[in-house]
């Protein structure tokens, strides 16, 4: 004890040396701008491989909120596109009626679902999603998916909802190749998840291999312009005057995970008109 | 007079110059004599060494203050304080004379003090500059600025020190 007192003595103006200048690093440090930003740096480049390790593992945890958000990020933004909307415009054409947004009326609305079952492979294909009457899903919604058009909702429960697949023989989607802006119906024939078929198109017209091929919007399911395929090949067939467009398919049906529901606003009214049409 | 008070009067007068008048000076862009050193050199050698140490840092806290560098004036002082007493021993060899050293002309001749002020003020320099500076990238170019920092501070401190210390016998 009487030893180290001694020591402490003895050395004690280099204890306060290392002190003192321990103390003015401190204040470069807490001072001084650019020794920290170095600091700091260096710093960084130690620690930076831990923290993106650690990074990489963690960040797969949080994918399925993620998703969510993207989803709901996605069907805010779907919700603008034009073709969501009937513009009402005067039949005097003003510099006002081009300005007012109040003639805006919203067509379409959307929202979104996993898909809980899914077939390809089969003659008549269905999928089946998470959402049902208590989320507002409604039969003859229309059902997409990020690529292009999936579906249309045939049946629906509570909770779940079954959605004809356009892999399904009685599909019959109105569409319309571009750009020479053609209205025909594509439907499915064989059993192939990727290809459909587009009739209709009488032969005089000149459709391209590469043209796509996108709703018509005149089926009150669909929105306008939402991608179905693009044209594969054409032949003309020699017993009627139509040509056989074979399309390959947007959507890549084999790995649908989560949709985007349509729903259409004015269907009762529009289709209590169609049908006085028919009544006729 | 008594020796203390000589002491801090010449403390004060040479922090005022210091703030004053030389952390105006600017020659070049880069060179600034810091003759505040002086006092530092000047203390008196037999003092307790953690008195020299609380000494050297407050005079480089305060002219940290005026010339916002905070703690790098500090952290050089303490150095210069530290490797005195071994430049001392060095500059003398052998013929450690027991007693009383003073670094004064007069008391030494004045190779011995130019030795002295130019070793330490080097030191004090470099420190200075290095921690300015704060990277080792333009090592050589550090070198360089603090030793003609140091050439031009040990010019200074030698004029002031032939000029305003009586010279007892010449």
């Amino acid at each position: 004890m009487n030893n180290l007192v001694e020591f402490i003595k003895k050395y004690f103006h280099y204890l306060l040396f290392i002190i003192l200048q321990i103390t003015s690093i401190i204040l470069i440090y807490n001072n001084i701008n650019y020794p920290r930003f170095v600091i700091a740096k260096i710093s960084k480049t130690i620690t930076t491989p831990f923290n993106s390790g650690w990074n990489n593992l963690t960040r797969h945890l949080n994918l399925n909120k993620e998703n969510e958000y993207l989803m709901q990020q996605n069907i805010k933004l779907m919700r603008e596109t034009k073709n969501n909307f009937i513009f009402q415009q005067d039949s005097l054409f003003t510099v006002d009626s081009i300005n007012d947004r109040s003639k805006k009326i919203r067509l379409y609305d959307y929202t979104y679902a996993n898909v809980i079952y899914n077939t390809t492979n089969k003659k008549h294909n269905y999928l089946i999603l998470d959402k049902g009457s208590n989320d507002g899903i409604t039969i003859d919604m229309a059902v997409l998916s990020a690529q292009g058009v999936v579906g249309v909702v045939n049946d629906v429960s509570t909770n779940f909802c079954t959605v004809m697949s356009l892999l399904h023989p009685d599909t019959r989607i109105s569409a319309k190749v571009m750009p020479i802006n053609q209205i025909g119906t594509v439907i499915w024939e064989e059993n192939n998840p990727e290809y459909a078929y587009l009739n209709d198109i009488p032969q005089h017209l000149k459709v391209n291999v590469g043209d796509s091929v996108f709703t018509s919007g005149f089926s009150n399911v669909f929105p306008e312009n939402i991608l179905i395929g693009i044209v594969k090949e054409k032949n003309s067939n020699p017993k009627n005057s139509f040509l056989s467009i074979k399309i390959k398919l947007a959507t890549k049906f084999n790995n649908i995970n989560r949709v985007y529901l349509v729903t259409n606003l004015y269907k009762q009214e529009l289709d209590s008109l169609k049908s006085n049409l028919k009544n006729e | 007079m008594n020796k203390a008070i000589v002491n801090i009067i010449r403390f004060i007068i040479l922090i005022a110059m210091q703030v004053f008048i030389c952390n105006n000076i600017d020659f070049f862009g880069f060179i600034n004599p810091y003759i505040y050193i002086l006092a530092l050199l000047l203390l008196p050698l037999e003092i307790p060494k953690s008195a020299q140490y609380l000494i050297a840092f407050a005079t480089g806290f305060i002219i940290d203050m005026f010339s916002l560098t905070f703690g790098m004036h500090a952290s050089a002082s303490l150095l210069v304080m530290l490797a005195r007493p071994y430049i001392v021993n060095l500059l003398n060899g052998r013929h450690t004379t027991e007693g009383i050293e003073k670094p004064i002309p007069g008391v030494k001749d004045f190779n011995w003090l130019l030795a002295y002020t130019l070793i330490l003020v080097f030191i004090h320099h470099f420190t200075f500059t290095l921690l300015e500076v704060f990277n080792f990238h333009e090592f050589f170019r550090t070198l360089g600025i603090s030793l003609l920092n140091a050439i031009f501070t040990t010019l200074i401190i030698l004029c002031i020190e032939y000029i305003f210390i009586p010279v007892k016998k010449r």
